[in-house]
Parts: structure tokens; sequence; C-alpha cells
């Protein structure tokens, strides 16, 4: 274990640049001469390659985020908030004016005149009605009497943002775990049974890799029973352009179809921009009084949020 | 770090050399700098509307941190122009997606680094195979990762992710490799796979 650190800590220096010239080509030498070496750093390049691109996925998705938060911010021009800055400043200065007025006014009762919470010189507001037995308790109706602070509603399109709005309209379905608990095992194979188990347990990705295991060739049916475990297994794991595939292979194949169009136009979401008119032509779809869709008034919802 | 006063070269030479400062000067330059809003102004020059040069903004951004990473700017025009050729030439790519029988004139790039904006992105079965792999590894491994990419010293992976010492870190560090690594011996068709196309 300590002599493959030891290797793996010089593989790494070297194709970082970082053995001294002699050593380096010695080094070089021997992995031409030896091919499990010369297999060692090959994998060791390929997972370099696999952190540039960790790297940039991950930049890739602040890329995203920055223009959600300064959409946000564009909105006020400097001179604006310089404006607010002021008003700020202007409202401590008169509370603490206040406050210093008040403790001036009521000094702090020393503890020998303090006095039961009950004749505290606060106000306390009268019970709007008497208390009833079945009332849930006042933590929680007080909690329930706390004013929400709705956020302000986007009004831009572009300012929407496609992958919360995808997974607000995904749900998974409850009979795809339901038929999972029903399946005997005698009747499906190793790698489907392990597959269900994993999807059970929400490892998403680990299903993925059973799931594709499955040929359509070899069995056909349970093809079939993968395929739509699969597509939910990649959405789960948000790969969404996979997810999209098979739903629409899916929806295709299918007798009810209604299921998967709805799946694949939501699994189309994330990519709006790519997206866009088979987004809006399926919503069409589903939403034509004629075609009676399951899914229409879903539909219907989804497409106000991004069209009006 | 204050990147008003830095020049093109000092950026470039940041970009290809310290991926730990990537993060703060592309955000520098795509909403200090204005990047942002001049690659909605060309896509909307050029045909598209303000979420279509938003989008091309994003994706021109990520391809320009590849290509002067990689080297293939070659410092011939300035920074912000490059940037903006490749927002026109990837929304040309759209366009010619949308409508492929339609004509783009080749004339509209400027001649001196047209053969460098092209981005070379890994292949979706490489990708397919990354996610994957790094799906299994795990959140606090991909963060090591990261940090080991963005070349921070092992002291400093030790402070960042609260382990004990940079001895912690180097075997986080190998753990977390040997993890990604499982995938391929327990999937020998991805390693047949690597190991040929690598030779």
């Amino acid at each position: 274990m300590k002599q493959d650190e030891q290797l793996f800590e010089k593989i790494e220096n070297y194709l970082d640049g970082n053995l001294p010239k002699e050593e380096a080509t010695r080094f070089e030498q021997q992995i031409q001469n030896d091919s499990k070496l010369h297999e060692l750093v090959k994998m060791h390049r390929f997972e370099r390659e696999g952190m540039e691109y960790l790297f940039e996925k991950n930049l890739k998705q602040k890329i995203n985020s920055w223009d959600n938060n300064y959409a946000e911010v564009e909105v006020l021009p400097q001179e604006k908030k310089m404006t607010i800055r002021f008003i700020l400043i202007g409202l401590m200065i008169l509370a603490s004016a206040f406050l210093f007025w008040w403790a001036t006014k009521n000094p702090a009762p020393t503890p020998q005149e303090s006095t039961p919470e009950t004749e505290t010189s606060f106000p306390i507001p009268p019970p709007e009605k008497e208390l009833n037995p079945n009332d849930p308790p006042i933590a929680e109706r007080k909690k329930q009497d706390i004013p929400v602070k709705i956020p302000k509603q986007k009004s831009h399109k572009k300012e929407i943002n496609y992958l919360a709005l995808a997974k607000e309209n995904y749900e998974l379905p409850q009979d795809l775990i339901i038929n999972l608990r029903g399946l005997s095992p005698e009747k499906s194979t190793n790698v489907l049974e392990e597959g269900f188990k994993e999807f059970e347990n929400k490892n998403f990705a680990k299903a993925i890799l059973k799931f594709e295991k499955i040929s359509a060739t070899q069995s056909p049916t349970e093809y079939k029973i993968a395929q739509k475990y699969l597509a939910h297994a990649y959405f789960q794991v948000n790969d969404f352009p996979n997810a999209a595939s098979v739903f629409q292979k899916l929806a295709a194949e299918n007798l009810l179809p209604e299921e998967y169009e709805w799946f694949f136009t939501v699994s189309l979401l994330p990519s709006y921009s790519r997206n866009k008119k088979t987004i809006e032509s399926m919503l069409n779809q589903m939403t034509d009084p004629e075609v009676e869709h399951d899914f229409a008034k879903q539909a219907q919802k989804l497409k106000s949020e991004l069209f009006e | 770090m204050n990147l008003v006063n830095w020049n093109d070269k000092q950026i470039a030479e940041a970009i290809q050399n310290q991926p730990s400062k990537v993060e703060t000067i592309l955000k520098y330059l795509y909403h200090e700098k204005g990047w942002q809003k001049a690659a909605v102004r060309l896509v909307k020059k050029l045909g598209g509307n303000d979420f279509d040069g938003k989008d091309a903004g994003q994706d021109a951004l990520l391809a320009f941190y590849k290509n002067v990473r990689s080297g293939k700017f070659l410092g011939e025009s300035a920074l912000e122009s490059y940037y903006l050729q490749i927002v026109k030439f990837n929304w040309f790519k759209t366009l010619r997606k949308q409508k492929p029988t339609a004509e783009y004139d080749a004339q509209q790039f400027s001649d001196t680094e047209t053969v460098n904006l092209e981005t070379d992105y890994i292949s979706k079965e490489k990708e397919s195979y990354f996610e994957k792999a790094l799906a299994q590894i795990g959140e606090r491994c991909k963060k090591i990762l990261i940090l080991k990419y963005e070349e921070y010293s092992l002291k400093e992976i030790a402070k960042k992710m609260e382990l004990k010492n940079d001895n912690m870190a180097k075997k986080a560090l190998y753990r977390c490799r040997l993890k990604f690594r499982d995938f391929l011996e327990k999937y020998p068709n991805w390693k047949n796979l690597i190991l040929d196309e690598a030779r």
C-alpha cells in the first residue's frame, strides 16, 4: 500500500513536471520498458482529464449561477443603490436616537423592582377568541400568524430558472416504487433485480449502471421495463439529455404515451433555449382540448409560466 | 485580488497557470468588464434575443477559458475581441443547426484567430464515463479533486476540507483517486477504450 502511494506520487510529480531532469529521463525509460507502469501512467493521465472535466463542469454551473444572481442586482442602477444606502443609514440613526430616548425615559428596573412577566408594561393583545382545546398549540398558531414574505415574482422570461422549473414539474410516479415491491425474483434476471434494489434505495447512479446492461436483443421484455426506470434514474441524477431521449423513445413505442410525453417535455426544460421549439410544440399538443391529454392541466400551468 | 490594472497578457497567463484564480477572473471579465452585456448586444444584432445572447455568452465564456488554457489563444487580438469572436462563431453554429440550408458568411470572422475559435470538447462517450465515475465518488471527493486541480497545496486542502493535517489531505486525495479508478477496474470495456485512445 505504502509502495503504491509512493509510486502514485512519483507519477503525479512526473506528469506535473516536478521531477528533476535526470530522474524524469530515468523514469521515462522505466515506463517504456515496463508495460504495467506504462498503463498506470496512462490511467493517471486519464484521471487528470477527469479532474479537468469536473472542474469545467463546476465552472459552468458557477457561470450559470452568476447570471441568476446578477440579474437581480442589475435592476438597481448605481444612483438608486446610493439612495437606498442613505435611507438605510438615516433609519439606523433614527432607530438609535429612539432607543436612547426610550432607555433614558424608562430606566431598567433593579432586581428588587422586577415584576412577574404577566405584569410587564408591554401591552398584551387580547385573545381574538376563546381558546378551544381542539385548536392547534399557541406556538403553532403564532407561526401561522407570522406574515409570510412572498418573494417578488420575476417578471422577465429570461430570469426563469429552468432547472428549478423542471424539478418542480417532475414527480417520481409512485406506481414505479409500488410495482417494484410486487416483483418476484424468479420473474427477472439478477441485473434487473439489482437495478430495482438500487432504484428503490435511491442509488440512482448505480441503478443506471444496472439498467444499461440489459440488452434489447437478449431480453426484450426486461429491456422495456428497465428503460422506464432508466429514464427516471437519469432524471434523478440530472442527466436530462439522456432522460429526455429515453422518455421520447418510450412515448413513441407505448400505446399510452401521455405520461412519457409529459416527462419528455419536463426533461427538456433545463436546456430551454436549445429545446424551446420542441417544448412549445409538446405543450401545445398536450393542451389541445381535442386531445384530452392526461397531463393537460400540468401542461397548461407550465405553458403559462413559460410564455406569459 | 484587484484585477482592474491587469492587462490581457497577465490575465491570459493567470488563466493558463493559476486555476484557483480562474473563477474570480472570469467573473470579473463577464460582469465587471461588461462582456456579458457585449455578448447579448452582439447576438441581438445577429438576429437572436436576450435569452439567446445570455445563453451564447455563457457557453462562449467556458469555450474562451478552455481555449486560453490550452494555448489556442495566440494573443493576436484583444481578449474581449477574441471572446466576442467565439460568441459569434458559436451563435452561427447554433443558427446553422436550426437552419442547415442557410448560408453564413465565413468572412465575418477576423482572419487572425479564426482557426482557433473551435473548442475541443471531450467526446460524448468519455463525458458519459466521467459522469458515471464521478457519481460514484461522492461530493466530498469531488470537492477534494477540484481543489487539487486548482493546485491548492495539501495544507490548504486540509484546511478547506477540515482535515487534521496535510498528511490526511494526501491520504484523502489518494483514496478519492482510487475510488475514481475503481470504476475502471469494474468495467474493463471502459479501461480498454481509454487505453486504446491514449495509444
